[in-house]
């Protein structure tokens, strides 16, 4: 098993995933790849098996809840983590959406480890 | 001298009929009334016939009659007046002979006789007879008026539905209308042999016996309710008055009127019974009134909360959408400034002070899209009835650390027991949460923020002031500060959103605030709550 944790962004701004997945490589800790659609991150799900997904909730072909249930529905993917990343997170603190982790644009980089840390962290 | 009578000489032409046939002893009959002082004016009669038209056309004053005629004798003239019932003065002219028989004739009516070797006598026995019958008719018209007076006066009394009675000083009755029959059932009889206050009721007689006594010599009469017993027992109302008589000739009496007014005072009665009911159900109906005018207020509110709810519905899709569209490029921004500045640790001070500024202009940015979003967010509430002065104090807890960091000192001035609201919790912290802000903002070297609470609005509302000592709005700007990106302090960050997010939330709380400076310094913002809004 490599050092590095899996993580697959899912979002359709490329500008997004371009800066974040160049900041989570700088790290040196992270191997990632990233989707620009639901459809194609589903795909990429199987292919790429990342223990973790930074999904946005807002795309034009699904939602990112769409997404999350398909997960959540393939036994074989269901325990793959998730954390939203998204311009239209609910109040709060720490809010959570569908159970998982909700990161509120804009983010930085390394907020965005620190939440993988802890998501990890609870395993 | 005829004039030597006594009596005055008559102006006035007298009718004279004569009842003779002979011409001669006729005009010595004038002649002698002429020397007797009495202007006459004659004529003759000498049958049934003529005296009949002499009466109807002549109306003779007087008649001076022959003892007997040929054709009419005196008797049959003086059947003749009184089958005509005439009253005319008559008098015989006769000789001796007939002297009885001229005494029979006054029987028959007439006045007087006078001989006729004696007709000296004659004026004043003409004189004496118009007297005696002028004397006679003025009796007779002033018994006709008594009678007619007496019987006015008995028309009156016995048609009057009044009980009138007439007492002396003492009380005692002297007089009692026969109405008594009709209105109580006993005689006039029956009342005068008992007492005046006999038959009024135990519970009125003080009274007007007191009002009998007082009113007496007064001019002023005074009008007295008493109950009376009729013969079957039963009460009846009468309203009296008593009234003294202003008479020489009968000092010191009163007249009594009592007027029935068992009906009316029955229909009063009955009026007033149906008065209340009426009053009552006029409150019945104002209480349903004012129900309804309640529910009306209630829906009112209501629409308004839905139309200013509608209306954030639109602007809160649109500020979702606008944010959304807008925070992924701040997000890229946001990756690279945070990846040249880990790229560029040892760069010259004036990158390092570029990205810095870039950082918080994208901080800034953010900020006022979660204001727009703030501002278009509140539009579903979650309803509950809360205490204020527990959402004050977790307001004030979460906010410790801003206080705390400004060094601003928190005072707290709770009325201990408030009324429950029905808010919307989380809404009314942003509230407090902005004004706290504002606050904190408006005193940049510390000072004091003092939380009021307490009941008003008739005890069912609450009234929240919140006070600083800060710097206070400039006056020519207080009225603008709830505007939509109005703010006095862009150089800080201010986004011009936070008070008008707290009026829309308040808005639809149907509570209202208003912002003072305070004359001792500092901002003073007031919040009025009022009572029993329900949504």
């Amino acid at each position: 098993m490599s050092l590095h944790r899996r993580v697959l962004l899912i979002d359709d701004d490329t500008g997004v995933t371009r800066l974040l997945r160049r900041g989570l490589e700088e790290t040196g800790r992270f191997l990632v790849r990233a989707a620009h659609s639901g459809q194609e991150g589903l795909r990429e799900i199987r292919v790429f098996a990342p223990e973790i997904v930074i999904l946005d909730m807002v795309m034009p072909d699904m939602r990112g809840s769409q997404v999350l249930a398909s997960i959540r529905a393939d036994p074989e993917l269901g325990a793959t983590k998730v954390i939203f990343l998204t311009a239209v997170a609910p109040d709060g603190d720490s809010p959570r959406l569908h159970g998982c982790e909700c990161l509120a644009k804009p983010v930085t980089a390394g907020q965005v480890v620190r939440a993988i840390e802890r998501v990890l962290a609870r395993n | 001298m005829s004039t030597t009578t006594g009596l005055r000489q008559d102006t006035r032409v007298l009718r004279v009929l004569l009842l003779e046939n002979d011409p001669t002893a006729a005009d010595a009959i004038e002649h002698q009334l002429h020397e007797g002082g009495i202007a006459l004016e004659g004529r003759r009669a000498d049958s049934r016939e003529s005296l009949l038209l002499a009466l109807q056309e002549f109306l003779p004053d007087v008649i001076l009659a022959a003892y007997k005629l040929p054709q009419l004798t005196a008797v049959e003239a003086l059947a003749v007046l009184r089958q005509f019932g005439l009253r005319i003065p008559f008098i015989l002219v006769t000789g001796d002979h007939v002297e009885e028989k001229a005494i029979e004739c006054m029987r028959d009516g007439a006045d007087d006789y006078v001989l006729q070797d004696n007709m000296k006598r004659l004026p004043s026995a003409v004189r004496n007879a118009l007297e005696r019958h002028a004397a006679l008719r003025e009796r007779e018209r002033a018994e006709d008026a008594r009678r007619a007076s007496e019987l006015l006066y008995r028309l009156i009394m016995e048609t009057t539905r009044d009980l009138i009675i007439m007492t002396d000083k003492n009380g005692r009755m002297l007089y009692v209308s026969p109405s008594c029959e009709r209105l109580l059932g006993f005689t006039p009889s029956e009342i005068l042999r008992g007492d005046l206050f006999a038959s009024v009721h135990p519970d009125d007689r003080a009274r007007a016996v007191e009002i009998f006594r007082r009113s007496a010599g007064d001019q002023d009469n005074q009008t007295l309710q008493v109950r009376c017993r009729n013969r079957e027992g039963e009460w009846r109302v009468f309203e009296s008055v008593c009234n003294w008589v202003v008479s020489e000739s009968h000092p010191d009496r009163a007249v009594l009127i009592f007027r029935d007014m068992t009906k009316r005072k029955q229909a009063e009665d009955e009026a007033h019974l149906a008065y209340g009911a009426l009053e009552r159900r006029e409150q019945d109906l104002l209480a349903v009134l004012e129900e309804l005018n309640q529910s009306h207020a209630r829906l009112q509110t209501t629409q308004f909360q839905l139309m200013q709810a509608s209306k954030m519905d639109a602007v809160g899709q649109l500020a979702a959408g606008v944010a959304h569209e807008v925070k992924n490029p701040l997000t890229v921004l946001m990756l690279g400034v945070e990846y040249l500045q880990n790229k560029l640790p040892e760069a010259p001070e004036s990158i390092i002070e570029t990205l810095g500024e870039m950082e918080d202009a994208i901080q800034r940015a953010n900020t006022v899209l979660r204001g727009l979003v703030d501002f278009a967010a509140p539009n579903n509430l979650a309803l509950a009835d809360e205490d204020l002065n527990q959402i004050v104090e977790r307001t004030l807890d979460l906010m410790k650390h801003e206080f705390l960091r400004a060094q601003v000192e928190v005072v707290r001035e709770f009325e201990p027991v408030l009324p429950p609201l029905r808010l919307d919790r989380n809404k009314i912290e942003q509230v407090l949460i902005n004004l706290f802000l504002n606050a904190v903002q408006a005193m940049k070297d510390g000072g004091t923020v003092t939380v009021r609470t307490r009941a008003a609005d008739g005890g069912l509302g609450v009234q929240l002031e919140v006070d600083d000592t800060g710097c206070g709005i400039p006056p020519d700007k207080l009225d603008r500060v709830f505007d939509a990106f109005f703010t006095t302090k862009p150089a800080s960050g201010g986004t011009g959103l936070g008070l008008r997010v707290v009026q829309s939330i308040l808005e639809l709380h149907d509570a209202g605030i208003t912002l003072v400076n305070r004359k001792t310094g500092g901002l003073r913002a007031t919040i009025a709550f009022r009572a029993g809004v329900k949504a």
